[in-house]
């Protein structure tokens, strides 16, 4: 694989949580990776990895105990709360585990509402219009949420994360409710918008027959980083 | 089960502490209406009684029976009578205050054993007993006659009158000429003392000892022992039973029972030849009754609305929190539970928390009650002799019925909800449906109707003040339309209000911050479900204006019109012997608290010998700082029209229909008579409203009809009346400080023969005390206060529920770089266009509601005293508490928002996603 300039960067990352009876849970013990711009990185491991508590604290939606995270050349983990929001609206996309589409607009009012969160300056119906297709939801782009499958809902949220153009896409676990072909196809999808968007993606999943679609994997044990390639 | 339900229940506190509340509020609203009823119409027979005792000087309850028995063979009679009249006690079921036999032999003659010189030869006078005559009494001259006989002499007390009447000396004994002692000779007669009531105002007393002037009175063996000897065939004996009831125990319960009783017993009576005079509950008993249906008919109508809203906010918040638990209910499905077995947990819930509340809301019932009766105007209480209340039977039944009727409301909505299957619930999620009474057009089918009354009632107000003037009560209809009017109203703003909020969205749809896109967003597409909410606030704000509007203009109204027609504060005209037998007026200088006073003259007079009407005759200056008038009743300041009176001796202002009916003008002669003096005045203006006058007064006819009658009135210069027509007994009418206490104490001290007297304090004073105005005070109160904490609690359940099911969200929100600030905002905003706009349509309800249906409604109230224009009131106070209310919940919530939004911690939030 060709050196590639990194888009983000994480240091020796640990996080711990207070546990109800006193003492604490140590979720991530001392992790770094490596995020190269233009590519699918992807964070593998089983339940209890602590891979949704590294790609938190990577998205900017949780702190780290100790060590830092580097977005481009800043350390995101020393900026004000403000400047994470901003952040998180302009260059950062997220798509969730579990179907996150806002219940009370359609699918395009959500791909649209990110656009307005990020203040896009351009025609925003034409930019909703076309990450919509790109998922192949033009089609069905007024109906609300709940009118639609678990993996058109999914595609909807992969929308509204890249419609915004931000540098990086965070997905946790974007297949799990998936069945395998639609599973691939939204592997597909990340694939076209690497090549296309100019967009990097970060993903965790538990599924082995994923890891041909990344550039890079992180496998993930106990907290810990156990092996990459 | 058990233990799953109380689990349960502890996890959803506030709902169930809402639940409890509104059931709570319920129940003590259903338990204080037979209370308050019970308490206010017995106070209101007590205070019947009373006030007929005062002002007639007589027992309300008193049966006299009265026969005179001649010839021996009647003995037996009276004994029987005696025992008759005694037992009628039993018979009516009412105990006795007072059972009297009193009897006397009429006039016999005795002569003087040592006569003086100024003494008559002989006097006539009656030996007489009393039943308990020594218990009533005191000795002022003299002593107290010692019973039996000794040397032929009995010993004899007399009232004062009889003994200045007679020309009695103490001591003195008198010789019956035809009465013989037991052994043959003349009885003699010792009069010993001179007695008097041993209390001011004594019941016992129905013929007082002033009046007696003939009574000798003995002790009562000595009376038997004459009677029985025979003295007594010799004379007429005249016997009196005077039987006094105890009030008390007169009740609207036996009031019916013990009218037809004492019919039946009058008659049976009469034909024993014993005569008896109707005692004067007969005639009390059928006003008060006629009174006692009006008010409690009043109570129960002005208590609906509230009871209706009560069972909507218990309705509102069931539905609520089985929409939170629809996930539970339909696991239950889907793993088996029978739709009957998921209705009996609730239908146990519901139980609980109905049987808690009923024992809590009967104390709070009486509480409420006992506050009732406490009220002298809307909002305002008074400590004042507290209502005695009591758990009666009814009282029982009222809570059973309420506690029954909130298990109904809340078990309802399980029925559906319990069909659901999960399958179903989710296809049901995704479809949004219009309300039932959107798809039907009920709203404006209720609006229609609503208005189609108040059209009704508008075009009938004659008949409705008619109908009153005849003791009938507050139409249900009526207050039945305006209640319908405000629902009719309050769900068509329904749809009005995302209309606006649509208009709204789109406006701005282009430029709008996201959380406002967001909110406007959350407002359209999710107006089912807040229906509910929106439509109880409407309801809830309109009834409380409406309602505060009601309490407001009727006690006022009644206040003005009562001021009005007294004129001064206090009002006094002393009966003078003869017309021209002037008292002075400088005597009335040393009353206390006098802040002004004059002269007024009224009589009947005729107008161009053609038309009669009253006449007034003023002191002009005096009168204007004497009499208060109302701005806004005449055209131009009451002053100017004392003025145009004092500038001319022969001016007179005449009342407008002088105008209007016989064509008078401005500057036209009129000639005024009286007792065939005249004298010619000109006219300096008309008038509509002047102190005291009606120009219709509703009189009530031979046949019991009423009538409205049209009256006349001239005003004029006392100084020219008096000088044409000489001074004739007139009126004082005086402006006090505060109280008429001066006058009461001027009147006493001065020993003043009052012929007329109006104290417009103390008539206030009645208005306020009146079953009728302190009910519907204190129920209108009590709504009021409901209804605020049924806002104030609605408002928070719905908003923190609505919060805690959105944390997802506000997670997803977060998660895509909205700011903490930005979701509070998005929450006010949606407090804004859902719960502020739906204030304001109530508000806007609550002003159309009054301003259409209390001129109709306050027929009920003042029908028969309506001479001022009606004035709607609402005070400022009560909307400033009403929206401070309103105000204080929004910002409690909006706290407790904030501290929910700053609290969330988006990692948390988004983990409630997984599932």
């Amino acid at each position: 694989m060709a050196y590639k300039e990194l888009i983000m960067r994480a240091n020796n990352i640990t996080r711990s949580f207070p546990l109800a009876g006193g003492g604490k849970i140590q979720v991530l013990k001392g992790i770094s990776v490596e995020i190269p711009k233009k590519s699918i990185t992807l964070l593998r491991g089983r339940s209890g990895s602590g891979k949704t508590t590294l790609i938190n604290i990577l998205s900017a939606l949780d702190y780290p105990t100790e060590g830092n995270v580097f977005f481009k050349d800043q350390d995101i983990t020393k900026m004000s709360e403000g400047a994470r929001e901003a952040l998180r609206r302009k260059d950062i996309g997220i798509i969730f585990q579990s179907v996150s589409l806002i219940p009370i607009m359609t699918a395009y009012e959500n791909v649209e509402f990110s656009l307005r969160l990020a203040g896009y300056e351009g025609d925003r119906k034409e930019r909703v219009e076309k990450a919509l297709r790109l998922v192949g939801l033009g089609a069905r782009m007024h109906h609300m949420p709940q009118e639609l499958s678990g993996g058109e809902q999914q595609r909807v949220a992969i929308a509204r994360a890249v419609a915004h153009r931000p540098k990086l896409i965070f997905a946790d676990e974007p297949t799990a409710e998936l069945d395998s072909g639609t599973a691939r196809h939204v592997m597909k999808i990340f694939k076209d918008l690497v090549e296309e968007e100019d967009i990097t993606i970060v993903m965790t999943t538990h599924d082995i027959s994923l890891m041909d679609a990344a550039d890079r994997t992180y496998v993930m044990e106990d907290g810990e980083v156990v092996g990459n390639g | 089960m058990i233990r799953f339900l109380f689990q349960k229940m502890l996890h959803k506190k506030w709902l169930i502490f809402s639940l409890f509340i509104g059931n709570i509020l319920l129940v003590a609203i259903a338990a204080s209406h037979p209370m308050y009823k019970a308490a206010a119409i017995k106070r209101m027979f007590a205070d019947d009684f009373l006030q007929f005792t005062e002002e007639e000087n007589r027992h309300p309850a008193l049966m006299t029976f009265s026969m005179s028995r001649k010839t021996l063979s009647e003995q037996g009679n009276i004994e029987e009578i005696q025992k008759q009249v005694t037992s009628l006690s039993d018979e009516l079921n009412i105990p006795y205050e007072h059972n009297i036999f009193f009897r006397y032999q009429l006039q016999q003659t005795a002569v003087w054993v040592k006569p003086r010189s100024t003494s008559p030869a002989s006097v006539n006078f009656s030996l007489s007993d009393m039943t308990d005559f020594t218990d009533h009494i005191e000795i002022i001259y003299g002593r107290m006659y010692e019973p039996g006989f000794h040397d032929h002499m009995i010993e004899t007390v007399v009232s004062e009158s009889t003994f200045i009447e007679n020309d009695l000396v103490l001591d003195d004994v008198l010789e019956f000429r035809y009465i013989k002692d037991g052994e043959g000779e003349n009885l003699l007669v010792k009069v010993v003392g001179v007695f008097r009531n041993n209390e001011e105002a004594d019941a016992y007393w129905v013929r007082s000892p002033n009046t007696m002037t003939d009574n000798f009175f003995v002790s009562t063996d000595v009376f038997n022992a004459l009677y029985e000897s025979d003295w007594n065939y010799k004379a007429v004996l005249r016997c009196y039973w005077y039987l006094m009831l105890d009030t008390d125990y007169i009740t609207p319960d036996n009031a019916d029972e013990l009218r037809t009783k004492t019919k039946a017993l009058i008659e049976r009576f009469a034909e024993k030849g014993v005569t008896v005079e109707e005692p004067p509950y007969m005639a009390l008993l059928s006003d008060l009754v006629t009174k006692v249906n009006k008010v409690s008919a009043t109570l129960m109508i002005l208590q609906v609305p509230v009871l209706i809203l009560l069972c909507a906010f218990l309705f509102m918040i069931s539905s609520q929190m089985l929409s939170l638990e629809q996930n539970e209910i339909s696991m239950f499905k889907s793993r088996g539970a029978g739709g009957f077995q998921i209705f009996l947990l609730y239908l146990m819930q519901s139980l609980f928390i109905a049987v808690v509340s009923g024992v809590i809301g009967l104390f709070l019932g009486r509480y409420m009650c006992k506050a009732l009766g406490s009220s002298v105007a809307f909002l305002e209480f008074v400590s004042r002799r507290s209502l005695g209340v009591e758990f009666t039977k009814e009282v029982f039944l009222y809570v059973g019925v309420a506690s029954l009727l909130s298990v109904l409301v809340t078990v309802l909505p399980v029925i559906s909800y319990s069909r659901v299957s999960i399958v179903s619930l989710k296809r049901n999620r995704a479809r949004v449906r219009k309300q039932f009474w959107q798809r039907f057009y009920l709203d404006f089918l209720l609006l229609g109707v609503g208005i189609y009354g108040l059209y009704n009632f508008t075009n009938q107000k004659d008949t409705l003040v008619t109908k009153v003037l005849n003791g009938g009560s507050l139409d249900p209809m009526l207050y039945f339309s305006s209640s319908i009017f405000i629902l009719g109203a309050g769900l068509v703003a329904l749809r009005i209000q995302p209309l606006i909020v649509k208009l709204l969205f789109k406006i701005g749809k282009k430029v709008w911050s996201p959380q406002t896109y967001a909110s406007l967003l959350q407002t359209i597409r999710t107006s089912s479900k807040q229906y509910f909410i929106m439509c109880f606030l409407i309801l809830t704000v309109s009834l409380g204006i409406f309602n505060a509007t009601v309490a407001r203009t009727i006690l006022s109204n009644a206040e003005n019109n009562t001021v009005y027609q007294i004129g001064p504060d206090v009002l006094l005209k002393e009966r003078w012997k003869n017309n021209t037998d002037e008292p002075s007026v400088a005597r009335f200088d040393q009353i206390q608290g006098r802040e002004s006073m004059t002269l007024v003259q009224r009589d009947k007079i005729s107008v161009d010998k053609l038309h009669s009407a009253d006449f007034m005759g003023i002191e002009p200056k005096r009168f204007g700082e004497t009499v208060t008038m109302k701005d806004g009743l005449l055209p131009t300041h009451f002053y100017n029209y004392l003025n145009a009176l004092a500038s001319d001796a022969n001016a007179v202002l005449l009342s407008e229909n002088f105008r209007s009916s016989y064509g008078y003008e401005i500057g036209d002669k009129v000639t005024l008579s009286l007792d065939g003096v005249d004298f010619t005045a000109t006219i300096y203006g008309f008038f509509d409203y002047w102190p005291t006058y009606s120009a219709t007064v509703m009189e009530k006819q031979a046949d019991d009809s009423v009538l409205p009658v049209t009256k006349y009135l001239v005003v004029a210069n006392l100084s020219t009346a008096q000088f044409t027509w000489q001074t004739r007994p007139y009126e004082v009418w005086f402006k006090m400080n505060g109280s008429a206490d001066g006058v009461y104490n001027f009147i006493e001290e001065n020993s003043i023969d009052v012929e007329k007297f109006e104290d417009r304090f103390e008539s206030i004073r009645k208005i306020r005390n009146q079953t009728l105005f302190q009910g519907t005070n204190g129920i209108l109160t009590m709504s009021f206060i409901v209804i605020l904490v049924l806002c104030g609690a609605g408002f928070l359940i719905y908003w923190i529920l609505s919060i805690r099911s959105r944390e997802l969200l506000f997670g997803v929100f977060r998660a895509m770089g909205m700011s903490k600030g930005a979701i509070l905002h998005m929450l006010v905003n949606e407090q804004i266009f859902s719960s502020l706009l739906s204030i304001g349509l109530g508000a806007l309800i609550g002003v159309i509601a009054s301003r259409n249906f209390v001129p109709l409604i306050q027929i009920a109230y003042s029908a028969d005293h309506q001479s001022l224009p009606l004035e709607l009131i609402t005070q400022t106070s009560d909307m400033v508490r009403l929206f401070a209310i309103i105000g204080i919940v929004f910002v409690v919530c909006m706290i407790i928002l904030s501290r929910i939004v700053l609290s969330m911690k988006i990692t948390n939030a988004l983990k409630l996603g997984e599932d």
